[in-house]
Protein backbone atom coordinates (compact mmCIF):
# COMPACT_ATOMS: atom_id res chain seq x y z
CA UNK A 1 0.00 0.00 0.00
CA UNK A 2 2.82 2.70 0.82
CA UNK A 3 4.86 2.38 -2.04
CA UNK A 4 6.28 4.92 -3.97
CA UNK A 5 6.48 5.26 -7.73
CA UNK A 6 9.91 4.18 -7.96
CA UNK A 7 8.90 1.01 -5.83
CA UNK A 8 10.75 2.22 -3.16
CA UNK A 9 8.99 2.00 0.27
CA UNK A 10 7.86 5.47 2.25
CA UNK A 11 9.81 6.02 5.11
CA UNK A 12 7.99 7.60 7.83
CA UNK A 13 10.33 6.89 10.92
CA UNK A 14 9.85 8.18 14.30
CA UNK A 15 13.16 10.41 13.88
CA UNK A 16 11.68 12.28 10.79
CA UNK A 17 7.87 12.50 11.71
CA UNK A 18 7.59 15.72 13.28
CA UNK A 19 9.08 17.01 9.56
CA UNK A 20 7.23 14.35 7.72
CA UNK A 21 3.81 15.02 6.08
CA UNK A 22 0.75 14.73 9.06
CA UNK A 23 -2.36 14.17 6.92
CA UNK A 24 -3.89 11.13 6.21
CA UNK A 25 -2.24 9.80 9.63
CA UNK A 26 -4.50 8.59 12.27
CA UNK A 27 -4.00 10.54 15.48
CA UNK A 28 -5.11 11.00 18.71
CA UNK A 29 -4.89 14.44 20.54
CA UNK A 30 -4.97 14.78 24.43
CA UNK A 31 -5.22 18.38 25.35
CA UNK A 32 -5.65 17.93 29.80
CA UNK A 33 -6.13 21.72 29.93
CA UNK A 34 -9.92 22.04 28.39
CA UNK A 35 -11.63 18.50 28.31
CA UNK A 36 -13.86 19.36 25.44
CA UNK A 37 -10.72 17.78 23.52
CA UNK A 38 -10.50 14.79 25.68
CA UNK A 39 -9.60 11.85 23.74
CA UNK A 40 -10.21 13.38 20.40
CA UNK A 41 -9.28 10.88 17.50
CA UNK A 42 -9.10 10.74 13.95
CA UNK A 43 -7.39 11.30 10.51
CA UNK A 44 -5.82 14.45 9.77
CA UNK A 45 -7.42 16.23 6.99
CA UNK A 46 -5.48 19.77 6.81
CA UNK A 47 -3.17 21.51 8.37
CA UNK A 48 -2.29 25.39 9.32
CA UNK A 49 0.75 27.26 11.11
CA UNK A 50 -1.11 26.91 14.12
CA UNK A 51 -4.07 24.32 14.02
CA UNK A 52 -4.42 20.61 12.75
CA UNK A 53 -8.28 19.80 11.24
CA UNK A 54 -8.70 16.44 12.14
CA UNK A 55 -12.37 14.33 10.70
CA UNK A 56 -13.87 12.05 13.59
CA UNK A 57 -14.43 8.78 13.94
CA UNK A 58 -18.17 9.91 13.69
CA UNK A 59 -17.66 11.89 11.00
CA UNK A 60 -16.99 15.47 12.54
CA UNK A 61 -14.52 18.06 11.87
CA UNK A 62 -13.14 19.72 14.75
CA UNK A 63 -9.86 22.12 14.69
CA UNK A 64 -7.53 21.08 17.05
CA UNK A 65 -4.41 23.88 17.99
CA UNK A 66 -1.01 22.37 18.08
CA UNK A 67 -0.12 24.15 20.83
CA UNK A 68 -0.33 22.42 24.58
CA UNK A 69 -1.38 19.32 22.77
CA UNK A 70 0.06 15.98 22.80
CA UNK A 71 -0.57 14.28 19.57
CA UNK A 72 -0.30 10.35 19.35
CA UNK A 73 0.34 9.46 15.66
CA UNK A 74 -0.21 6.32 14.06
CA UNK A 75 2.45 5.70 11.29
CA UNK A 76 1.63 3.81 8.35
CA UNK A 77 2.64 -0.32 8.65
CA UNK A 78 6.28 -0.73 7.78
CA UNK A 79 7.36 -4.35 6.32
CA UNK A 80 10.22 -4.16 9.04
CA UNK A 81 8.59 -2.79 11.89
CA UNK A 82 5.18 -2.77 11.71
CA UNK A 83 2.45 -0.33 12.99
CA UNK A 84 4.45 1.75 15.42
CA UNK A 85 2.10 5.23 17.25
CA UNK A 86 4.86 8.05 17.82
CA UNK A 87 3.80 10.83 20.59
CA UNK A 88 4.58 13.76 20.01
CA UNK A 89 4.56 17.54 22.07
CA UNK A 90 2.39 19.55 19.35
CA UNK A 91 4.80 23.03 20.12
CA UNK A 92 7.51 21.48 17.83
CA UNK A 93 5.51 21.61 14.99
CA UNK A 94 4.27 25.08 15.73
CA UNK A 95 5.37 26.04 11.84
CA UNK A 96 3.58 26.56 8.73
CA UNK A 97 3.24 22.64 6.67
CA UNK A 98 5.91 23.88 3.91
CA UNK A 99 8.20 25.12 5.97
CA UNK A 100 8.04 22.72 8.37
CA UNK A 101 11.04 20.52 6.45
CA UNK A 102 13.35 23.29 6.85
CA UNK A 103 13.77 22.16 10.43
CA UNK A 104 14.84 18.71 9.91
CA UNK A 105 18.93 20.81 9.36
CA UNK A 106 18.50 20.46 13.60
CA UNK A 107 18.25 16.67 13.39
CA UNK A 108 22.05 17.00 12.91
CA UNK A 109 22.36 18.21 16.66
CA UNK A 110 20.72 14.92 18.02
CA UNK A 111 22.83 12.87 15.55
CA UNK A 112 26.22 14.42 16.32
CA UNK B 1 32.94 16.76 8.88
CA UNK B 2 30.74 19.76 9.00
CA UNK B 3 30.09 20.42 5.41
CA UNK B 4 29.46 16.66 4.63
CA UNK B 5 26.96 16.39 7.44
CA UNK B 6 25.20 19.44 6.03
CA UNK B 7 25.24 18.17 2.55
CA UNK B 8 23.32 14.92 3.87
CA UNK B 9 20.61 16.38 4.90
CA UNK B 10 20.23 18.72 2.39
CA UNK B 11 19.80 15.53 0.62
CA UNK B 12 17.28 14.15 3.39
CA UNK B 13 15.33 17.28 3.15
CA UNK B 14 15.06 16.89 -0.53
CA UNK B 15 13.70 13.35 0.00
CA UNK B 16 11.32 13.83 2.14
CA UNK B 17 10.31 16.86 0.32
CA UNK B 18 9.56 14.25 -2.85
CA UNK B 19 7.65 11.48 -0.38
CA UNK B 20 5.04 14.11 0.59
CA UNK B 21 4.67 15.26 -2.85
CA UNK B 22 3.57 12.13 -3.65
CA UNK B 23 1.63 10.86 -0.48
CA UNK B 24 -0.03 14.39 -1.20
CA UNK B 25 -1.24 13.29 -4.63
CA UNK B 26 -2.25 9.92 -3.66
CA UNK B 27 -4.78 11.43 -1.11
CA UNK B 28 -6.22 14.04 -3.64
CA UNK B 29 -7.07 10.83 -5.68
CA UNK B 30 -8.45 9.26 -3.08
CA UNK B 31 -10.22 12.56 -1.30
CA UNK B 32 -11.73 13.33 -5.20
CA UNK B 33 -15.15 11.26 -5.18
CA UNK B 34 -15.99 12.64 -1.60
CA UNK B 35 -14.24 16.35 -0.98
CA UNK B 36 -13.22 17.68 -4.40
CA UNK B 37 -12.17 21.00 -2.72
CA UNK B 38 -9.95 18.81 -0.47
CA UNK B 39 -7.90 17.30 -3.45
CA UNK B 40 -7.45 21.01 -4.53
CA UNK B 41 -6.10 22.11 -0.89
CA UNK B 42 -3.70 18.67 -1.06
CA UNK B 43 -2.53 20.15 -5.09
CA UNK B 44 -1.87 23.79 -3.49
CA UNK B 45 0.48 21.76 -0.80
CA UNK B 46 2.54 19.79 -3.17
CA UNK B 47 3.14 22.93 -5.33
CA UNK B 48 4.24 25.59 -2.34
CA UNK B 49 6.31 22.13 -1.03
CA UNK B 50 7.76 21.80 -4.36
CA UNK B 51 8.63 25.64 -4.49
CA UNK B 52 10.21 25.98 -1.05
CA UNK B 53 12.09 22.78 -1.34
CA UNK B 54 13.00 23.51 -5.41
CA UNK B 55 12.06 19.76 -6.19
CA UNK B 56 10.24 18.97 -9.52
CA UNK B 57 6.95 17.78 -9.37
CA UNK B 58 7.21 14.47 -11.36
CA UNK B 59 5.29 14.19 -14.79
CA UNK B 60 2.71 11.94 -13.88
CA UNK B 61 1.18 14.17 -10.98
CA UNK B 62 2.50 17.83 -12.95
CA UNK B 63 -0.20 16.05 -15.75
CA UNK B 64 -3.10 16.11 -13.06
CA UNK B 65 -2.64 19.34 -12.28
CA UNK B 66 -4.20 22.23 -14.14
CA UNK B 67 -1.51 25.10 -15.16
CA UNK B 68 -3.33 27.74 -14.85
CA UNK B 69 -6.37 27.21 -11.84
CA UNK B 70 -4.24 24.66 -10.20
CA UNK B 71 -6.91 22.59 -9.84
CA UNK B 72 -6.60 18.64 -9.24
CA UNK B 73 -7.87 17.27 -12.52
CA UNK B 74 -9.47 13.79 -13.16
CA UNK B 75 -10.68 12.74 -16.22
CA UNK B 76 -13.89 12.13 -17.18
CA UNK B 77 -15.48 14.52 -14.85
CA UNK B 78 -13.09 17.45 -14.25
CA UNK B 79 -11.58 17.40 -17.90
CA UNK B 80 -11.22 16.57 -21.48
CA UNK B 81 -7.98 14.58 -22.88
CA UNK B 82 -7.92 14.13 -26.73
CA UNK B 83 -5.17 13.26 -29.09
CA UNK B 84 -5.12 15.95 -31.70
CA UNK B 85 -2.44 15.50 -34.19
CA UNK B 86 0.75 14.94 -31.98
CA UNK B 87 -0.17 16.18 -29.50
CA UNK B 88 -2.19 15.41 -26.15
CA UNK B 89 -5.04 18.32 -25.45
CA UNK B 90 -6.62 18.60 -22.01
CA UNK B 91 -8.99 20.97 -21.20
CA UNK B 92 -9.92 21.92 -17.89
CA UNK B 93 -13.75 22.31 -17.04
CA UNK B 94 -13.47 24.54 -14.61
CA UNK B 95 -11.42 27.62 -16.04
CA UNK B 96 -11.94 26.21 -19.73
CA UNK B 97 -8.00 26.85 -20.49
CA UNK B 98 -5.94 24.07 -22.54
CA UNK B 99 -3.09 22.52 -22.29
CA UNK B 100 -1.03 21.03 -25.20
CA UNK B 101 1.54 17.68 -24.55
CA UNK B 102 3.54 16.11 -26.80
CA UNK B 103 4.08 12.44 -27.49
CA UNK B 104 5.98 10.37 -30.04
Amino acid sequence: MNVNENGNEISITPEILPFHELIGLFVCAKRPKDPSFNDLSGVVVDETKNTLQIETVSGFLRTVPKSGTEFTFKLPENSETGRISVTIQGNILLSQPQNRINRIKNLRKFRN
Amino acid sequence: MYMRVRKKNKTLSKRVAYERINILFRLAEKNYKTNPERSDRYVNLIRQISMRQRVKIPRHIKRRICKYCYSFLVPGSNCRVRLKGEYVLTTCYNCGRKVHFPYN
